[in-house]
């Protein structure tokens, strides 16, 4: 009876809305309307919030007036943000359904570092959101599986997985603007 | 009861409670407009047989939640949307006439997840949309996010 067809884009949008980043991004060579459709805030606000609702390991695509980004959160919990121009990775955090850049001092100082990973999906996210989960909290990372991950840091040389080490690491501020935090 | 009749000129009997799980059915029902058959031009009895079902088996969200059948009613799910992809495509064509919003969750999802690795070409095709883009805004685009088009077996077949 009925076919598909784009006369629809209702149920084109509801059916990308579900769709992975990656297959997002590709998508976008479908026509013209896809292509525009994933740069368009109100469906990546659908989207966001359909990725968060699904099971297993997810991501996000947010869009900043620069670009791009995907949230990503694993298996257990864990979520980072990445850059898709230089593939770098962010710790993010989630609360309440929404993702909040709040990017206060506090934030930058203790949390922020900076993965570079050549590949989005192998890399490794490292934030234990916990509920108990504080901004300026000192224990943020647990070392090992940490440091085994991504080890190139922008800030370099001195880097050390050590707990006290990152979290008061003012030296690892990047200078990175908008932070996704994200609370699980 | 309320009667639905599809667009072959087929009658089906559905309980209230399992009928205003759609929207659309629910706002006529309240506006008084549902006095004895509604018609429902856009939907074929196939299709609408795949709907009644559902709208029963969810009829009691609420109850299953409490007695712990959302087991029972997440593995319903699974096995409702394990279907072809053109009758998939009419159910959400008709959940989303209808307005129910969960069928029209569950569907779109099973869809995307079967879309989501297949070639560019199987996805017009599947879609049945057409290419309008240039050759070299094609180009462009895969220049923008080079690193989405590397990556695992592209699945090139459409169903």
């Amino acid at each position: 009876m009925m076919k598909p067809s784009t006369k629809n884009p209702t149920i084109i949008v509801e059916i990308f809305s579900w769709l992975p980043v990656t297959s997002l991004m590709q998508f976008r060579c479908v026509s013209r309307f896809l292509n525009s459709l994933v740069s368009k805030s109100d469906f990546v606000d659908i989207h966001q919030c359909r990725s968060m609702t699904r099971e297993g390991a997810i991501k996000l695509l947010v869009r900043k007036s620069e670009g791009f980004y995907i949230l990503e959160q694993s298996e257990n919990g864990k979520a980072s943000r990445g850059n898709f121009d230089n593939l770098h990775y962010d710790h993010v955090m989630y609360l309440n359904g929404r993702i909040w850049s709040p990017c206060g001092d506090d934030f930058a100082s203790s949390e922020e570092e900076l993965l570079y990973g050549d590949d989005f999906v192998s890399s490794e996210e490292e934030l234990p959101c916990g509920v108990d989960f504080v901004p300026s909290k000192e224990e943020l990372l647990s070392g090992d599986d940490f440091v085994s991950s991504e080890e190139e840091l922008p800030c370099g040389g001195d880097f050390v997985s050590s707990e006290e080490e990152l979290s008061c690491g003012y030296d690892f501020v990047s200078s990175e603007e908008e932070l996704y935090y994200i609370h699980l | 009861m309320v009667k639905l009749k599809s667009n072959d000129d087929k009658e089906f009997e559905v309980e209230e409670a399992a009928v205003i799980q759609s929207e659309m059915i629910k706002n006529m029902i309240e506006d008084g407009c549902a006095t004895s058959v509604i018609p429902l031009p856009n939907i074929d009895s196939k299709t609408l047989i795949k709907v009644i079902e559902y709208l029963n088996k969810h009829i009691n969200m609420g109850k299953a939640a409490e007695t712990g059948e959302e087991d029972d009613l997440k593995e319903f799910d699974e096995q409702f949307v394990n279907m072809g992809w053109e009758e998939l495509f009419d159910v959400i064509m008709a959940a989303n006439y209808l307005n129910i919003h969960e069928l029209m969750e569950l569907c779109c999802q099973s869809a995307a997840d079967r879309l989501k690795n297949k070639s560019v070409r199987a996805v017009r095709e599947m879609l049945k949309i057409t290419n309008d883009l240039t050759e070299e805004e094609e180009q462009e685009i895969i220049n923008d996010a080079p690193w989405a088009f590397e990556g695992p077996e592209i699945d090139d077949t459409v169903n």
